[in-house]
């Protein structure tokens, strides 16, 4: 009798279990396949026929068409914002990887006055959210003359006390008698870093310029108050123009946020496990 | 030139560099771009703008105005509501699907590679899909409402519905992150610990509760507290879906702040408006900080070098 509750309850539990998992799964993508969905579909008269009768055609285009994306390229000119995030993005992943792995290095093989407490003002540095700052940083920026640039959309994105925290833990695990080997064979302190560090250093350097990447790529709240001008507008300031802007088709806005979903996926999904394992180690090293 | 410098080993003593060069770079867009912001909006804080647009010193004028403006009050409040129905929501069902997800079958590693997926999609996206899902005429939420009987909603047109909308859209994508998170650190545990519990007999809610989330209290603590700071801070779906309103019922201190500087060029009111947020953010880091200290560690921290192991 008890054996056979038991059982009961236990398959009870794993009806449950698999419903739970699936019902999240269905809330997740659902937005995401009906959203890819209709950016493939001819006009948006598809979009809404499925809608008001629902169907496996709500998420999958009766009549599979590019047009979404021809309007988006073409009569929208879209590639100019991801272009311009594009730009940003990189030049701040080069910028940050040589600003923040030689802080990184700093903390991990020096010992030197007040590094705890400059080390502590790193970590506060990153945990204060970006949005926080967005208003004072604006007059800062202003006062530097260098509003309206792109310059204003990368130098206070370069230095970012997470990447030097990953740094820093990374190069802790190098044993110092590497280091000091080549500090007997002559070597200066930047060649170290770039010569002796750096190749050991791929796994953490992959992580880091992916979070500067997509922090980059995502940027929006910055973009929007300080580059205004049309030629500097970033993707995600361009997405959220096209949101509620009734001229322009749902098939368009479509194709936008899919763009904009797969260049991060893309980059991400052949490198998911530096990326995880950066942005997890941040979280569990304290 | 080496006088305050004392490096880790006596070899190393030749790295001829100063750790202040190798810093420099760092220390300057850190101090010019996140320190001196931080202070310029606590120091701006003080000042009115007077008459010809010279700013004056006027004490804690800012913040007693803000105390009795009933549109910040409105703020605070909308902002609390917010964060105590979205962080704890985020986080036990994030930390739920965690501890569902632990396990290494087809099923289950499938599901959390589909469940990542709103990790890559950012707010702004995902307001602007939200946006079309949730649109109250064309948009499928109210079509599949209908499929259950319940009849079409306003959604974020409605004072009684918006902020629940916002609050569905960031769980949308704060579940999953979240969960990451707490997945990498249950995968930190090691299998053994479970077994030594329940050769002991141990139940689902002792085991959760004296094993897991003991073993855990380090990832939950960050968290905890991460998830608060980028709530606290919500502001992108709140300036794409609604702008406030309707009535204010969506209006977060962060939206206030960007209204107040960017659309009405009240600066003074807006670093008040952060700097009373600065106040909030200062006591939850303390308070991770404390959370996190370690009582062993404190006493080694005098002996040798500072590193914990998770």
């Amino acid at each position: 009798m008890m054996v056979q509750r038991k059982n009961r309850f236990t398959a009870l539990l794993n009806i449950v279990y698999y419903a739970v998992i699936l019902i999240l799964i269905l809330y997740t993508l659902f937005p995401i396949v009906w959203s890819i969905g209709g950016s493939l579909r001819a006009d948006d008269a598809e979009i809404f026929k499925y809608v008001s009768s629902l169907s496996w055609h709500t998420l999958v285009p009766e009549h599979f068409s590019l047009r979404s994306y021809y309007s988006l390229f073409v009569e929208n000119s879209f590639y100019r914002p991801m272009l311009n995030s594009a730009i940003v993005a990189v030049i701040t992943v080069f910028l940050g990887f040589v600003v923040n792995g030689l802080a990184g290095f700093a903390f991990a093989k020096f010992k030197f006055k007040g590094r705890d407490i400059l080390f502590t003002i790193y970590l506060f540095s990153f945990m204060i959210p970006f949005e926080m700052i967005a208003v004072p940083l604006y007059k800062t920026v202003g006062a530097l003359g260098i509003l309206e640039t792109r310059s204003a959309l990368i130098l206070p994105m370069v230095a970012n006390g997470m990447i030097v925290f990953l740094y820093r833990q990374f190069f802790q695990d190098i044993p110092d008698s590497l280091i000091e080997s080549a500090v007997i064979d002559g070597a200066g302190t930047l060649r170290i870093f770039f010569q002796l560090l750096v190749p050991l250093s791929k796994p953490v350097i992959i992580s880091a310029s992916l979070m500067m990447f997509i922090q980059q790529w995502d940027a929006f709240l910055w973009p929007l108050v300080a580059a205004t001008n049309s030629s500097l507008k970033v993707i995600q300031v361009a997405i959220s123009e096209f949101n509620g802007e009734f001229t322009i088709q749902w098939g368009t806005i479509f194709a936008a946020t899919t763009v904009a979903i797969a260049i991060p996926v893309a980059i991400l999904l052949p490198l998911q496990k530096y990326y995880i394992q950066g942005i997890s180690s941040t979280g569990l090293k304290e | 030139m080496n006088i305050s410098v004392r490096t880790t080993k006596p070899g190393s003593r030749h790295l001829h560099f100063e750790p202040f060069l190798l810093l420099l770079p760092s220390l300057v867009l850190i101090g010019l771009f996140k320190v001196y912001p931080i202070l310029y909006s606590v120091w701006g804080s003080f000042f009115i703008r007077g008459a010809g647009g010279v700013s004056k010193f006027a004490g804690f004028k800012n913040f007693s105005m803000l105390i009795q403006d009933p549109t910040f009050l409105n703020s605070i409040w909308i902002t609390f509501k917010f964060n105590l129905i979205t962080i704890p929501t985020q986080v036990i069902l994030g930390f739920a699907l965690a501890m569902m997800l632990n396990r290494n079958t087809r099923f289950v590693r499938i599901s959390r590679t589909l469940l990542y997926i709103p990790v890559a999609i950012n707010m702004v996206v995902a307001s602007t899909i939200w946006n079309m899902m949730l649109n109250p005429s064309a948009g499928p939420a109210n079509a599949i409402l209908g499929k259950l009987g319940i009849p079409p909603q306003p959604f974020l047109t409605s004072s009684a519905q918006a902020l629940w909308i916002i609050i569905i859209i960031c769980c949308w994508k704060g579940i999953s992150y979240w969960m990451l998170f707490l997945l990498a650190g249950l995968q930190n545990i090691s299998p053994s610990i479970y077994e030594a519990g329940r050769i002991d007999g141990t139940g689902f809610f002792s085991q959760l509760f004296y094993l897991t989330i003991p073993m855990l209290k380090n990832s939950l603590v960050f968290v905890i507290v991460s998830d608060t700071m980028i709530n606290l801070f919500m502001f992108v779906p709140v300036y794409m879906l609604t702008g406030g309103g309707p009535e204010g019922s969506t209006d977060t201190l962060m939206y206030e702040a960007y209204r107040a500087a960017f659309k009405f060029s009240n600066y003074n009111r807006s670093y008040a408006i952060v700097t009373f947020l600065l106040f909030v953010t200062f006591i939850i880091i303390s308070l991770q900080f404390y959370l996190l200290r370690d009582k062993d560690e404190a006493a080694l921290k005098k002996s040798s070098r500072k590193r914990s192991i998770p």
